[in-house]
């Protein structure tokens, strides 16, 4: 039997994740087989339905790669983001899919290690969670 | 004027003419650089200043850290030069009260205390309103602890005299600056340079600092020169004692020389005056100016939050420029290199004599638009607005047939739009798109 291999949907901001993909991918660094990168001008342009839409069609699990609070080029887009983050965990609370699924992430431009970190952790996360029942 | 067919598609945004003038709000020393050199590339300048005279905070210096000019004297020279100069004009006692437009063709309203109302359409915005200083809160040691700014007036009412103070002979000084301005290096900054005029005048000086801020050029050399002139520096971990005697003031701290806490010795430093440092409060008018403009106040009072996104000269709104002191307190050579910063930036704006929107921009479909106003109150650049258009929308009962009903609709401004796509993203009736 082949091990379980997630599918991941990273929505990436352009001032923060987009850099950080770009670094990680020059360092040559290990990311995950079943990876979708989709780059967003500002983490606050990620609609609700964005993310549910995500996980109906076939994600595993859903990672928003922001910049850090207060430092948004935009000043509220990652706020704005958290609020419908948060508003989407309790769909899914809702319909009974693990609120592990989906996750915020603050990166900076520089950190393609962290980057590519998070995603393997994420990877492991959601092997251990099975894949996702509402695809 | 607005031109989407529904369903239609995006058709970029036309240039908008940008005509060579600026307005200035704030008359100091950032208000005044920024005016005349602006004002030598020919461009039209308006001062706005509040109080009843150009200056602003600079008028308590007297002295620079890093060269031989006199303050004031230089200051005049200057505001003699901005008052001769055909293209700048100068409101003073002037407030803005109503601001509209966007880059390239701003709406501002001045209201002189006069009770005068005159009516600017400046391409460009540029806001230097600095900040405010106090003395810190009174400490125990009587009328013999003052602050750095009387330091300064006293310094400099007695250039070639004796130092006195209430009469009596001022022979030792000290310096106390507390940690309440941490990340503020104007105490350092004052204390040190008063410090060195002070040990010419053969006083015998001390400086009492958590620690000292050197990081502008040239106060490490200026630090060593007072070191090696004789000005004593003393850090301290627990705030110093002050305690007053008979004609003096004691000043008591820890011997922070010796490693063992237990060991220590008490140091007191017997002294005529003790001098403090002071504390920064953003100018009363900030709050009502951010409300006025639409800029997001940052913390405590001040205007925009520090924001690694940001130059230190730009704010969320294209057009509008900040520098000097209204963002933090900072010392005059860093508000000078912050107005020659804002110099480069309008000129590099205003030269084309155009403004192509050039980033994604966001647009509203009119016909789809509920007038909500969401995205008008989360829009972070202040570029969406409500206007009448003809088109029916779809929210319109079916019976109304299209009788010529100005219907409204928000309308977003290409030129002041900075495409993050938070109104595409919110609004509720789906009808913002963000095209790349």
């Amino acid at each position: 039997m082949s091990i379980f291999d997630p599918k991941i949907v990273a929505f990436c901001c352009e001032q923060s994740g987009v850099p950080a993909a770009e670094m990680a991918k020059t360092l040559k660094l290990k990311m995950p087989d079943n990876l979708e990168l989709v780059p967003v001008p500002c983490s606050g342009r990620i609609e609700t339905l964005y993310l549910l839409k995500a996980l109906e069609s076939g994600a595993d699990g859903v990672v928003v790669f922001a910049c850090y609070e207060e430092n948004c080029r935009y000043l509220q887009g990652n706020i704005r983001l958290k609020g419908r983050v948060g508003y989407a965990k309790q769909i899914m609370a809702k319909i009974g899919l693990e609120s592990e699924r989906l996750e915020i992430f603050h990166v900076a431009t520089n950190s393609g290690v962290k980057f590519t970190e998070i995603l393997m952790q994420k990877v492991d996360q959601l092997r251990q969670l099975g894949p996702n029942p509402a695809k | 004027m607005y031109q989407t067919v529904y369903g239609g598609k995006y058709a970029a945004p036309a240039p908008i003419n940008l005509k060579p003038e600026v307005l200035i709000i704030g008359g100091g020393v950032v208000g005044i650089t920024i005016a005349r050199e602006l004002a030598r590339e020919g461009m039209q300048v308006v001062i706005a200043e509040n109080g009843e005279s150009l200056g602003g905070g600079i008028r308590h210096l007297h002295f620079f850290y890093d060269r031989h000019t006199d303050v004031q004297q230089w200051l005049d020279d200057m505001i003699a030069d901005v008052e001769s100069t055909g293209n700048i004009i100068v409101h003073k006692g002037a407030q803005l009260k109503r601001l509209d437009g966007h880059l390239g063709c701003f709406q501002a309203l001045i209201r002189t205390r006069d009770g005068g109302e005159t009516v600017l359409s400046p391409s460009v915005l540029v806001l230097a309103t600095g900040c405010i200083t106090r003395p810190s809160a009174a400490m125990n040691g009587g009328d013999r602890v003052i602050g750095l700014s009387e330091m300064e007036k006293l310094l400099a009412g007695s250039r070639d005299v004796s130092l006195a103070w209430k009469g009596q002979p001022v022979k030792t000084v000290t310096y106390l600056l507390d940690r309440t301005n941490d990340d503020i290096k104007i105490d350092t900054v004052n204390a040190v340079k008063q410090s060195l005029i002070l040990q010419e005048k053969g006083c015998r000086v001390a400086v009492v600092a958590g620690d000292l801020k050197v990081s502008a050029s040239g106060m490490e050399r200026l630090y060593r020169r007072a070191r090696e002139k004789g000005v004593l520096f003393f850090k301290y971990d627990e705030p110093p004692v002050l305690s007053p005697t008979d004609d003096r003031v004691s000043v008591e701290l820890q011997d922070m020389t010796i490693l063992r806490k237990e060991e220590r010795d008490t140091v007191s430093l017997l002294s005529d005056l003790v001098v403090t440092g002071e504390t920064f409060t953003a100018d009363p008018t900030a709050e009502e100016l951010c409300r006025v403009i639409k800029l997001r106040p940052g913390t405590s009072g001040m205007l925009m939050d520090d924001n690694p996104q940001f130059q230190r000269v730009l704010s969320n709104r294209r057009g509008i420029f900040l520098a000097g002191a209204c963002r933090f307190p900072q010392i005059v050579t860093e508000s000078l290199s912050e107005a020659h910063a804002v110099v480069q930036e309008v000129k590099a704006l205003l030269h084309p004599g155009a403004y192509t929107p050039a980033n994604p921009v966001a647009e509203v479909d009119p016909r789809k638009c509920a007038v909500c106003y969401t995205c008008v109150r989360l829009c972070p650049h202040a570029a969406i607005g409500m206007e009448k258009h003809g088109e029916r929308n779809v929210y319109a009962a079916p019976a109304v047939e299209n009788d010529g009903t100005l219907w409204g609709a928000a309308r977003i401004e290409p030129v002041a739009c900075f495409g993050c796509g938070i109104c595409a993203a919110e609004c509720p009736a789906r009808a913002i798109t963000l095209y790349q």
